[in-house]
This record gives structure tokens, sequence and C-alpha cells, in this order.
């Protein structure tokens, strides 16, 4: 089983749609309970091949996401970091 | 695939493993895992209608919205048949999404094969 998470870049690819996810950090719980849920949500408004750009600010999130990705079928294309605790991940939706 | 079976056995008297229980199991759902929420003893009583509402632990999500999270990306909710009848819960009681399920039913799924997480 692979845990390797998508490089850190200092851009992405541009995005369809952007689920924000800031602030996170000072909730112990949340990025655990919601990003994933949110992220799935968030990808049913798309259409296969858009691209989802998640801003997180959780160092958690990246690891978390990339999991994610892994088990649910998803590729996580890029991370890009804006600052050195603000990522936006680029997923584009499963066919 | 191979199925999820997260356990939880508490319910209003440990909001924090009631509310644990349903965010793994949310989030494997959402993951497009095969995922029972198997509730057990106190846990039972997750699956009734209004019991939820009253279980909100302190830096976490309300965990009625986890529940109906966890119910609209696909999670089924099982009820310890053996637990609920002494309690006084029945079918109609149950929430959408839950079931009432015998001993022999987990035993089938945990023979299949399924990985088990406890609360």
């Amino acid at each position: 089983m692979s845990e390797t998470a998508a490089p850190i870049g200092k851009s992405g690819p541009s995005s369809d749609a952007v689920l924000e996810m800031l602030g996170t950090a000072t909730l112990s719980a949340s990025t655990c309970a919601l990003l994933t849920p949110a992220i799935k949500a968030k990808l049913r408004e798309l259409r296969a091949g858009q691209i989802l750009e998640v801003r997180v600010d959780d160092l958690t999130a990246h690891a978390d996401i990339a999991s994610w990705c892994r088990l649910a079928g998803h590729e996580l294309v890029a991370v890009s970091e804006d600052t050195p605790h603000q990522l936006r991940c680029y997923i584009p939706k499963k066919a | 695939m191979s199925r999820l079976l997260i356990h939880c056995t508490h319910g209003q008297e440990d909001p924090e493993r009631a509310t644990l229980a349903f965010i793994v199991g949310n989030v494997a759902a959402s993951a497009d895992q095969e995922v029972v929420l198997l509730l057990t003893i106190e846990g039972v009583w997750l699956a009734t209608k209004g019991y939820a509402h009253a279980i909100h632990k302190e830096g976490f999500p309300p965990l009625t919205d986890v529940l109906q999270s966890f119910v609209s990306n696909g999670g089924q909710i099982w009820a310890c048949g053996t637990c609920t009848k002494p309690r006084g819960i029945t079918e109609t009681q149950l929430i959408e999404g839950a079931k009432i399920r015998t001993a022999a039913n987990v035993v089938e799924v945990l023979a299949q094969g399924a990985a088990t997480l406890d609360f």
C-alpha cells in the first residue's frame, strides 16, 4: 500500500470549482471529520474530467486528501503552496 | 471490495465515541467503500428517530449532520436485534437507512472478510 502524496509545487492547473476549508486548524476534529466528505459532495456537482481545487490550511489535510483519493479512485494531480500553511489540492472528477 | 464494519456500543452517555464512529464511517462511505455501522448495546439508540439530535461533542460536528451525510453517501446502519428488543425498539422507530439485523447477519459479514473497527 502506497502512502506517498503528490509533491508540493508552486502552481497547479486551472480549476473548474473551488472548495475552501480554511480555518479548520483551530477545530481539532474538523479536517478529519469534514474535509473528505465535503470533497465528495463538491465533486458530485462537477462533470467527469472537471477539476476541483481544494484550499486547506491544516497540515494533516495533504495526506488526508491523498489517502481519500486512493480509496475513492480519484487522482490528486497537483498540490501547490500559497503560504507555508495554505495548500491548494487539485482533483479531477473521475469518469 | 470487502465491507468495512464500524462497531459502536455508545449513545448519549459517550458523545465522543458515538460521533467518532459515524465520522469514520462517513469518510469511508464518501470514499465509495461499502460500509456498515453496527450499533450494539446503548449504541442502538442512535438508530432511533430524534435520539441523535441531543448529541454534539465540543469540537466535533453535530452527530445528526454526520449521520445524515453517512446515509446519503450510501452507508448502512445496522441495529443489533438482540440489543433493540430488551430496550423496546422496533423497526417503526428507526431512522431512514437503519435496519434491525441479527447476530447471524453480522457473523456472515465477518466470515466474508469484513474489516472492523470498534468504538
